[in-house]
């Protein structure tokens, strides 16, 4: 990108080349640039100082400014120490004093201009204008000879000294056709206000406030090749070009820029080369004008008075400079490098399943890396009556420019126990480097009730483990009734007759009601079936389930997808019993199903059709009936129908 | 009248289970147990079997069954399910088997390595034969297995076979049943099936004469995959 | 990087601020009117001495001189009018008999007559050569320092002797006593003649006087301001105003609207172009001023 800086062939000097976008250096470059555009981000600062090559060189600091932006707002304000101009004359009187040495009477006009405040509006991308207001100081000193008539006459010299403020108010405009190509339009002595008294005689030495209007073009037909043009109403312009290439965070470049002043000799004035090297925090660069009539020859006071001084920095007695600037561009705020393109819930929050989210994101955002380099970002999320804190989820590194996935995970708080869904809101983070976000955006969430269950039968796992110390009280308590009975009978079948006792002691409580809503939207935690005396067969095999694990007996759940939809779940224990032991609770080998446990060994387990309430023996041979037909006659485990679902 | 009746509800239960088959006839005991009950019921002449029935020969008992299609004798010491009475297609044999395997695939274990498989079993009778006279119902079911294949119903008698060991675990170690139905897979032409059923059983406690015998197989089933190739 | 920050911004400010002057002024000359000014007497009371002829009361101390030859083309224009006048004189210092005043003070020399003056080939009378001082008590006094030789030409003493300006005046001196004649030309420089351009008032103290005349370039010229004393006939010279013989003068309005009007009125502008030189014959020197003259007198400005 570059740094701009523009040159002024009347009104004023720049000093340091005319770069793309009007972009000035130093900042508050009022005079080139009227309105003031500037892509200055946040805080810039910067200084200019050069050397003036009069009879004797000099080094004079020209000035310091200082740019803040604010959202579309810029304001600038500069301190122009350099901005000034001395003229000494001779005015042509010598005053003889009584010891016969001459005395030269002289007259000093002393232009200043000393503050400067712009401020700049950005309406868009395209279009910004602005306003400049300068404060400068007019001084005519003068001596003159002054006869004094006391008792003795003599001469002395009388010093007037008149000195006048003036205020130079001025508009300009920006206009920025594309990336490539902007136009600008300014006025200059728009309004001009004097305040201080000046004699007659004096007011045709003041600066010049004749009205006019500069209009500016600037043209990047190359990204490194950039032309400009200045063109004022009294037919002065300045003309430049200027090329630059980028290694990664810098930029060089290099220009040079012509003028012609309607007030200098001969047509082309001068020109003004410059180099300048920019990075993303500062930029320095080092330029020089060299006017082409020789600036060192002595000016007699009729070229003076001949017209109005048009400019301070740049009228027909300037002399040749060499100028050095140095910006820096502080930014307080951070840019912003990633940017949400969307996010989407891939799925409805099912709180009794808060294990879930742990694992398995609830959201996918797409995000985009904006800056040239990798970032690595930081994924958080909040969800609005789930969790009060962002949860953060993990880490990912974008390529620069690219897009991609980013995943959050949540957590959902085990005390969670709203019956009722609702939609709430998710709001979603994205950090580079801060605390700040870069993004941020928010989508509406659908969170289900605390029974709502997404139908999958792996996820009844959770809900079975859920309130475990429930189920542990509640098994307790019923095996606790049939001590007598479990200290009686031998060790191998224990795991059976819990099964038993448990699923007996449950029946006489509980009916089986078919779920009147779908029933893969509702399952029943096992305290509420037993609460509720019923409950369907999602629910039965919850509860069954539950208090089997609590017992200490592995348990399976069994789910039947029939080919019309119709959804069933039954629960197959583990007797822990081998097939050679069969006979211990069977003669039918039909009656029990065998799996193979983690080190090999078969194992006798039994289905259990849990919605028939009547006893344990016509559940056991209901389920092991729809097991036999389904699953294994049918094939419906190898054809995919018949799912087998550990709980643990 | 009787008769009449019985023949049409014997007809009609024809046409509405093609798996129903009659007892023809009976020698010696022969017990049958209904879907999951607990009971074993005694086998008469004309007695209608469905699907759900399995029966049981005792020691030199048989029973012949017939039905429009087929015709099953089964010896004695045998047991069978009536459901396996039915000609399987290739394609329904290889899901059959492949769902055996899910079945016979232990849980995963949770950490640590899986042990290898421990074998064992008690040897039931003598080897060489393949129609081991035993108690064990596992060994029955075996035969009655073997005698399906004999009968032609050589797909449903691996199924058979294949529930058999698997239900009664002690069975996996008799050999010759297990070489005689990983010969069946051979000759259905299911060679992957077969060449791993053979490397199984190569892992087990084998005679020389075994031995021998499974590693020709072996050698045999691996000439025709390089033959196919 | 903001410590880096922090140290480009030091060495960067140090630079800067390390050229710290003053942008260097531009000089202009002035090619306008170039002007010296001088105060001639500056205590207006305490003149030395008045020519009478010469309405200027020209500061030609004769302190400095031991022979003093002077000619003049004098105009004088007041409201009423112009008057010429050609004048020349020789004046002789007897360096030995010096006269002095009421305070010790050097006030000149007693003149010798040592024989005849020739202007042009007319001969020069002898005048009474007094001069005026202030007395002890501040009164007004004079004393004569004897006489010296004078050819004037005006209203009062009309003769021949008419100087001619851009020309030669032949002066001739004869000694009574040992000694050739002593006989040399006197350059006269172009007549100037003048007008004066006035506006505003001396009462109101923006009086503006604006001179013009028929410049010739001479190098030495310049420009006497003089005040008449009220109830006097004195003319007090004031100022000497060196400037071009450009033929336009503006006078510094600074010099003529602070004379105290209660003392003064009338103001004198004498343009004088000078020729002036010192010719040594044998062992006499003589000091040779000739000058054109014109002077304007304004009355009651």
């Amino acid at each position: 990108m570059f740094a701009g800086k523009t040159i002024l062939p009347q009104s004023s000097i720049g000093f340091t080349g005319f770069y793309k976008n009007n972009y000035t250096q130093p900042f508050a470059n009022f005079e080139s640039n009227p309105s003031g555009y500037s892509s200055l981000k946040d805080w810039g600062l910067s200084f200019s100082s050069g050397t003036e090559f009069s009879s004797e060189s000099n080094a004079n600091l020209y000035s310091i400014s200082v740019s803040k932006r604010m959202k579309n707002s810029l304001l600038s304000l500069r301190y122009t120490p350099g901005y000034q101009k001395e003229f000494i004359f001779k005015t042509g009187e010598v005053l003889v004093d009584e010891d016969s040495s001459l005395k030269s009477l002289q007259s000093q006009y002393i232009y200043k201009e000393i503050f400067g405040l712009g401020y700049s509006y950005s309406f868009n991308k395209n279009f910004s204008a602005g306003l400049s207001i300068r404060y400068f100081t007019q001084e005519f000193q003068r001596e003159e000879v002054n006869a004094v008539f006391l008792d003795t006459l003599f001469l002395e010299t009388n010093t007037t000294d008149e000195r006048v403020n003036l205020i130079k108010t001025d508009l300009g405009i920006n206009y920025n056709v594309n990336d490539n190509l902007s136009f600008s339009l300014g006025t200059i002595n728009l309004l001009n206000s004097v305040n201080g008294y000046l004699s007659d005689a004096m007011h045709k030495y003041q600066l010049d406030d004749k009205f006019k209007i500069i209009a500016g073009v600037n043209f990047s037909p190359f990204d490194f090749l950039n032309l400009n043009l200045l063109y004022e109403s009294d037919n002065s312009f300045q003309a430049g070009i200027n090329s630059s290439f980028r290694i990664s965070d810098q930029n060089f470049s290099a220009g040079i820029s012509i003028f012609h002043d309607e007030q200098q000799l001969p047509f082309i004035a001068g020109i003004i080369p410059y180099l300048s090297y920019q990075t993303k925090f500062f930029q320095v660069s080092l330029s020089a004008v060299d006017y082409f009539s020789n600036r060192n020859k002595s000016f007699s006071v009729s070229d003076f008075t001949q017209s109005r001084l048009p400019s301070i920095t740049n009228n027909k007695f300037s002399f040749d400079k060499a100028v050095f600037s140095v910006s820096f561009f502080l930014n307080t705020i951070n840019e912003q490098a990633v940017q949400f393109i969307d996010v989407e819930i891939l799925n409805e929050i099912y709180p009794a399943l808060s294990d879930n989210y742990v694992n398995t994101p609830f959201a996918e955002g797409k995000i985009v890396n904006l800056t040239e380099k990798p970032v690595t970002v930081k994924p958080e999320s909040r969800i609005k009556g789930i969790t009060s804190d962002k949860i953060q989820s993990p880490e990912i590194t974008i390529a620069p420019f690219d897009t991609a996935e980013v995943y959050f995970y949540t957590f959902i708080p085990d005390d969670y126990n709203k019956t009722k869904s609702e939609i709430s809101y998710a709001d979603f983070f994205i950090s580079s480097i801060n605390d700040e976000p870069d993004d941020q955006i928010q989508t509406p969430v659908l969170i289900n009730g605390i029974n709502a269950w997404d139908g999958q039968v792996i996820n009844l796992k959770k809900i079975i483990k859920r309130n475990f110390s429930f189920a542990i009280e509640t098994s307790k308590k019923i095996l606790s009734q049939f001590k007598n009975v479990l200290d009686s009978i031998p060790d191998e079948l224990h795991q059976f007759y819990k099964g038993k006792l448990i699923f007996d002691s449950i029946t006489d409580k509980l009916t089986y009601i078919a779920d009147p809503r779908a029933s893969a939207e509702y399952v029943q935690f096992p305290e509420q079936t037993l609460e509720l005396r019923g409950g369907d067969c999602d629910d039965l095999s919850v509860l069954y389930s539950s208090l089997l694990e609590s017992a200490g007996v592995e348990t399976a759940l069994v789910d039947y997808r029939s080919p019309d939809e119709i959804r069933h779940v039954n629960v197959m224990f583990n007797t822990e019993l081998s097939p050679d032991k069969a006979r211990e609770i069977t003669v039918n080998d039909r009656k029990f199903f065998t799996r193979k446990n983690e080190e090999g060994k078969n194992e006798i387990w039994l289905i259990i059709e849990t919605t028939s309430l009547t006893d344990f023996n016509e559940a056991w041979n209901a389920g092991m009936k729809k097991f036999n037909q389904n699953a294994l006659d049918d094939m419906g485990l190898a054809k995919g129908y018949v799912e087998i679902v550990d709980v643990n | 009248m009787k008769t009449l009746i019985i023949l049409l509800i014997s007809g009609i239960s024809f046409l509405l289970n093609a798996q129903t088959y009659k007892v023809v006839k009976i020698t010696g005991s022969v017990k049958s147990q209904k879907d999951t009950e607990e009971k074993w019921n005694d086998v008469k002449q004309g007695d209608l079997l469905n699907s759900d029935y399995v029966i049981v020969t005792d020691d030199k008992s048989s029973i012949v069954l017939s039905n429009e299609k087929n015709k099953f004798t089964l010896k004695e010491a045998s047991a069978v399910n009536i459901s396996r009475l039915k000609k399987l297609s290739i394609d329904e044999l290889l899901l059959a088997l492949a769902m055996e395997n899910i079945i016979s695939t232990p849980k995963p274990k949770k950490e640590g390595k899986s042990k290898s498989t421990a074998v064992y079993g008690t040897k039931v009778g003598g080897r060489n034969n393949l129609h081991i006279i035993s108690d064990n119902f596992g060994v029955k079911k075996l035969n009655g297995a073997v005698q399906l294949a004999e009968n032609g119903f050589k797909e449903s008698a691996i199924v058979a076979a294949k529930e058999t060991f698997r239900k009664y675990p002690e069975t996996n170690t008799l050999i010759p049943y297990r070489i005689y139905f990983a010969d069946i897979l051979n000759d259905l032409g299911l060679y992957e099936e077969a060449y791993g059923e053979f490397s199984e059983i190569k892992k087990l406690e084998l005679t020389p004469d075994e031995k021998s015998k499974v590693e020709e197989r072996l050698n045999q089933i691996g000439k025709k995959f390089s033959m196919n190739k | 990087m903001k410590k880096l920050y922090g140290h480009f911004i030091l060495i960067a400010v140090t630079i800067l601020l390390a050229g710290c002057d003053k942008p260097a002024p531009t000089e202009l000359f002035d090619d306008s009117d170039q002007i010296q000014v001088e105060v001639i007497s500056s205590d207006p009371d305490d003149e030395f001495y008045s020519t009478g002829f010469d309405s200027t009361g020209l500061a030609e101390n004769p302190v400095n001189y031991t022979n003093l030859v002077t000619v003049s083309g004098i105009k004088t224009t007041r409201n009423s009018g112009t008057e010429n006048m050609s004048f020349a004189q020789a004046v002789f210092f007897d360096r030995n008999a010096p006269v002095f005043g009421p305070n010790g003070r050097l006030l000149g020399y007693r003149t010798l007559n040592p024989g005849l003056v020739r202007f042009n080939n007319i001969p020069a009378q002898l005048h009474p050569f007094r001069i005026n001082f202030r007395g002890h008590g501040g009164e007004h006094a004079d004393t004569s320092l004897g006489s010296r030789y004078v050819l004037s030409n005006d209203r009062g003493h009309p003769n021949n002797f008419l100087f001619p300006f851009d020309s030669f005046i032949k002066f001739e001196f004869v000694p009574i006593l040992s000694g050739g004649v002593i006989s040399f030309g006197i350059p006269t420089p172009k007549e100037i003649t003048a007008s004066a351009k006035v506006s505003g008032k001396f009462s109101d103290r923006n009086l503006r006087i604006e001179l013009e005349w028929n410049g010739a370039n001479h190098n030495d010229f310049e420009l006497i301001i003089g005040t008449k004393i009220k109830e006097e006939e004195r003319v007090i010279p004031l100022f000497r105003v060196r400037t071009e013989d450009d033929g336009h003068l503006i006078i510094p309005t600074n010099l003529i609207n602070q004379i105290p009007q209660e003392r003064f009125n009338h103001l004198l502008f004498s343009l004088v172009r000078k020729i002036e030189r010192d010719y040594m014959e044998g062992e006499t020197e003589f000091h040779i001023i000739s000058t054109s003259i014109h002077s304007i007198v304004i009355e009651n400005p």
